[in-house]
């Protein structure tokens, strides 16, 4: 009886490691229609070079795909601001306690020093970390517990809104790889600082080591689930699940999970290139540029029952900036009357085949402080009509162009649209053109290189309108850099140049204040205004368009690139 | 001969810098920024891109150099004018110089404009931005607008032309030592050595390109002896009707309704004839070991690319085959007694393929640049594709390198097409 049991036990334990086994490897391969060059988060921040390394490298905290709130990765949990004066001057600090369990790919633990290297380095003048140094100016300081090696605080300035984000959603290097005598982190080093002076060619030569870094492809020691195997420029880069990773026991956490085997990035710069190699299994994922192939392909029975069709919000939008500075569309009537002659809901329709949602303003409508109160322009050349006919601008002369007089000096309403190349932007000018022209506005389409758009029109107002797209992320928005009238200067973000001190009011208090209902308030009066001043046409947000192999199970969200391809799982 | 063909080898090397100079001076005439794109691969957008940080990689890539080692200028121009990183200054001070103003007074007044800008961006009202955004980059505004400044006497009304020696401190000069230092220098996709990254493509693309080649010669030539051989018949008028219809065809498309029809089940089991497009991933395997393993979806390209060329090639040596067939020695030949097939095999084939070779040599030397439209649509990493993507991001170092390959493997290739011409028409002399 007792031998039984103990063969029967021995079944049992056996049947389920023999369970465990049949846990089936796989891979997934992704398309990219272009190279993404370099795949570093320090020196190379383009979205598609994200696309890849957010697998390899791990930031503290970055914003969940689900509700696109900051989520912890690699600290235990996410830290309060607390206020303080430190020689009279205001800041707040962040106390971070990071995971005890994180290790680096070569099994050193992760510790404070990483992260204070991390910010010196970025901070450091001959670092050509470029992309972060902005938002690591307001952090004062950083100090580093003597007993426990994985505590720091950090403090920035009281008034710096993103000072959390940035706080967390840094990447982290490992400080003893790049810097093992601790150059930059000797004890009782202070935060470099503006004024900082380079103190000896041992400082020298930590930096330059580590800008050499950004052309690292493979044998990267970083954090994330998955390392880089094969890089082959222009062909294709492969990801693998490192093996005892820290983060498998973690796996509830979406960042840290290794399904898939290996991750496969194929470049295919054709979309048609790309559907043919999915209709035979050589993709898993492809992101669609074209409206118009999503949907016939989705109609196309044949290949729709073999793959799965999403769609997602995008952190985007496309707008038609207008010149506020000079020329007629610095006329708040003109601008208003020129918002109404674009038919954006017929753009959406028959351009994006209805994948794109209306905006009213800058902020994307996923966000919890978009004005919903406010209507989306409609689609009106009467109304237009009659706002030109209050700017002054009428057709006195019959010619079927408006015009205004200016002392004996008469101005005709013809105004230069620029586009790039891009059938999106080719067609929205057209049919805006055709409106136009309807109530008396002769509109000259001018297409050019985006890089000389804004280098010979934008950047010094040389322009009536633009067809543009402004991309924005998951943290939360700073309206200054294109909003404020501090910008509304040649070559800067705000290439409309508009400038409202109402409107810079709130600008200044969303930056400012503490308080998340004030901020709240602030966003949604900072848009009201925008709303009144239509210093640009917001036209919509466009849908990410994707389609993902039906063997696979795997979600989609707003969070930019859309997906994330370390969750894809075996459908059952 | 032999002197004849060595003038003719030592004649590569300046054509080589003749096409080098062109093609620097043509990559100095794009309007795409490179210091732009440089800081964009670093990560900075182009809206958040700092004074200080452009200047210092306009440094970084010599572009405060002069262009090269010397210039004609007039005598009021400064050494060299690329001393000002800021494109819109110097562009001024171009426009300046231009109009005869001597180079220290433009730089003098380079300096008031500044010092007017930093004014006007301090006050920031609205007034200032207006007047900032008149004064632009235009000479003609700023000098209105310097009004008792700007002293027009100043300009010079007579130019005399000066040389200006800058030695070997110049833009063209480090590029020469790039190439022959560092492989045409680094790409600014990804930081790899141009030479490294053509000559991989480069294999990809002749391992599809070459064969084409050898098909199209081989199938075309022995079509065109079989058509002027046997002109009429019903046979001969279907192959010239299908001949025709292939060439008619662009590439893209019958590429594509290949790829679409006949490389999946989609359309029914018997439609899957081919391997599907894009290439299989061996990891750790050389480029060569990637091809050799890829071999079988090579084909379908093989087979586009064959198709279209073939009516060509087989047209060209048909129509030569008849004009020998129509000139006296084949009469003679014939009032001899020979037959027809002994004719062309003896005596026509050989004088009917000298026009045919310049077509050969020409297409030996496109066979590298590699097909385009093929590579894209077969996503094969080729030469073609390299070139495309590196002219659209002004990745310049693959640009050159590609250019004065492709043009030292055409001038090759027309010299040996020269011995060619001497191998099958030995009445052709050359001089010295």
């Amino acid at each position: 009886m007792r031998i039984s049991l103990i063969i029967f036990i021995s079944l049992l334990l056996f049947a389920c490691r023999e369970e465990d086994k049949t846990t089936e490897s796989f891979d997934v391969t992704i398309h990219l229609n272009r190279d993404p060059g370099q795949i570093n988060p320090f020196y190379a921040t383009t979205s598609l070079g994200r696309e890849v390394y957010q697998y390899i490298f791990t930031p503290l905290a970055d914003f969940h795909p689900d509700d696109l709130e900051l989520s912890p990765i690699l600290v235990e949990s996410l830290p309060e601001s607390i206020d303080t004066m430190i020689l009279g001057e205001s800041l707040v600090y962040y106390d971070i306690n990071l995971k005890d369990d994180a290790k680096w790919s070569d099994g050193k633990p992760l510790c404070a020093q990483d992260y204070f290297f991390t910010v010196q380095m970025i901070k450091h003048p001959l670092s050509e970390i470029s992309a972060w140094k902005p938002y690591f100016a307001p952090m004062k300081k950083l100090e580093m517990s003597r007993t426990d090696s994985t505590a720091l605080r950090v403090y920035f300035d009281a008034d710096y809104m993103l000072s959390r984000e940035v706080a967390l959603t840094t990447f982290v290097m490992p400080a003893h790889i790049y810097d093992p005598e601790g150059v930059l982190t000797l004890d009782g080093r202070a935060l470099i600082s503006e004024s900082y002076e380079i103190q000896d060619s041992a400082e020298i030569k930590v930096v330059e080591n580590t800008n050499a870094s950004v052309n690292a492809k493979t044998d990267v020691v970083q954090l994330g689930p998955y390392t880089l195997t094969d890089f082959q420029t222009d062909e294709y880069i492969i990801l693998t699940a490192k093996e005892d990773y820290w983060g498998a026991d973690h796996s509830d956490n979406v960042f840290l999970q290794q399904n898939p085997q290996r991750i496969i990035f194929r470049i295919v710069p054709d979309e048609l290139s790309a559907i043919n190699m999915a209709r035979d299994g050589g993709l898993d994922f492809i992101r669609f540029r074209s409206s118009k192939r999503f949907l016939e392909l989705k109609e196309d029975s044949v290949f729709s029952a073999k793959w799965g069709f999403y769609t997602s919000q995008i952190m985007q939008y496309y707008y038609l900036a207008m010149n506020n500075q000079t020329g007629p569309l610095s006329d708040k009537l003109v601008r208003k009357a020129m918002s109404h002659l674009a038919d954006v809901d017929d753009y959406i329709d028959n351009i994006d085949r209805g994948l794109g949602t209306r905006t009213i303003g800058h902020f994307n409508p996923t966000k919890s402080y978009y004005n919903n109160e406010l209507e989306p322009i409609s689609y009106d050349p009467e109304k237009a009509k009659s706002l030109l006919d209050q700017a002054g601008w009428k057709d006195d002369d019959g010619d079927g162009i408006r015009e205004k007089k200016n002392g004996n000096v008469v101005n005709k309403l013809k105004l230069d649209f620029y586009i790039t190349g891009s059938e999106l932007s080719q067609k929205i000018a057209l049919l805006f053109q055709e409106a136009a022209k309807s109530v008396g506005v002769e509109i000259n389409i001018v297409a050019k290189n985006m890089s000389l758009i804004r280098r010979e029109n934008l950047s010094n107002f040389n322009f009536d309108f633009a067809a543009l797209a402004k991309g924005t992320d998951a943290a939360p928005d700073d309206p200054y850099s294109m909003w404020h009238s501090d910008n509304a200067i040649p070559g800067t973000a705000n290439n409309s140049g508009y400038a409202n001190p109402e409107a810079d009011r709130y600008i200044e208090l969303i930056r400012n204040t503490r308080l998340s209902s004030v901020r709240k308030e602030a966003y949604l009066k900072f848009q009201e205004l925008i709303y009144e001043d239509q210093p640009v046409i917001f036209l919509y947000s466009p849908l990410q368009k994707m389609i993902i192999n039906s063997r696979l199970q795997a979600k989609t969200t707003a969070k930019r690139p859309g997906y994330l391809a370390n969750s894809f799982d075996l459908a059952k | 001969m032999f002197s004849y063909f060595t003038k003719r080898l030592l004649l590569i090397i300046p054509t080589l810098i003749l096409i080098s100079i062109i093609a620097f001076a043509l990559s100095k005439m794009t309007p795409q920024d490179t210091v732009i794109s440089v800081l964009q691969l670093r990560g900075i957008d182009q809206e958040n891109i700092t004074a200080r940080q452009y200047a210092e990689c306009y440094r970084d890539l010599g572009y405060d150099k002069a262009l090269f080692y010397f210039s004609i200028v007039p005598d009021h121009y400064p050494k060299t004018s690329n001393k000002i990183p800021d494109p819109d200054s110097r562009k001024l001070y171009k426009a300046l110089l231009k109009k005869g103003v001597p180079h220290m007074h433009a730089e003098n007044y380079l300096d008031q404009l500044q010092a007017v800008e930093n004014r006007l961006k301090a006050k920031a009202d609205s007034d200032s931005l207006i007047l900032l955004n008149n004064i632009g980059a235009d000479a003609e505004r700023f000098a209105a607008y310097m009004g008792e400044k700007y002293d027009s006497k100043l300009e010079n009304s007579m130019f005399y032309p000066t040389i200006r020696w800058h030695g070997l401190n110049n833009q063209y000069h480090d590029w020469l030592k790039q190439i022959f230092y560092e492989g045409f220098g680094p790409s600014i996709t990804d930081g790899k050595r141009a030479v490294e990254k053509v000559g991989k493509s480069i294999q990809w693309t002749l391992s599809f390109t070459l064969v084409d080649l050898f098909l199209s010669i081989l199938l075309g030539i022995s079509t065109g002896v079989y058509l002027a051989y046997k002109p009429q018949g019903r046979i001969q008028t279907v192959l010239r009707q299908v001949l025709y219809f292939f060439y008619a065809l662009p590439v893209f498309w019958l590429a594509t309704i290949l790829v679409v029809y006949c490389t999946t089940d989609d359309y029914g089991s018997w439609t899957n004839i081919f391997p599907s497009i894009g290439m299989d991933i061996y990891p750790g395997k050389s480029t060569l070991e990637h091809i050799a393993l890829n071999a079988s979806k090579l084909i379908l390209p093989i087979i586009c690319l064959t198709l279209h060329s073939l009516a060509y090639v087989s047209r060209i040596v048909e129509n030569s085959l008849n004009e020998e067939f129509r000139k006296d020695y084949v009469l003679q030949a014939y009032s001899m007694g020979l037959e027809k097939w002994e004719i062309l095999t003896r005596k026509v084939l050989r004088n009917a393929m000298i026009p045919s070779i310049t077509l050969f040599v020409a297409a030996f030397a496109a066979a590298f640049s590699g097909s385009l439209v093929i590579e894209v649509i077969f996503n094969i990493p080729g030469m073609g594709r390299l070139l495309y993507n590196a002219l659209q991001i002004a990745d310049w170092n693959v640009v050159f390198c590609i250019l004065i390959l492709l043009s030292f493997i055409t001038i090759v290739a027309y010299l040996a097409g020269d011995l060619l011409y001497a191998f099958f028409n030995p009445k052709i002399k050359y001089r010295a």
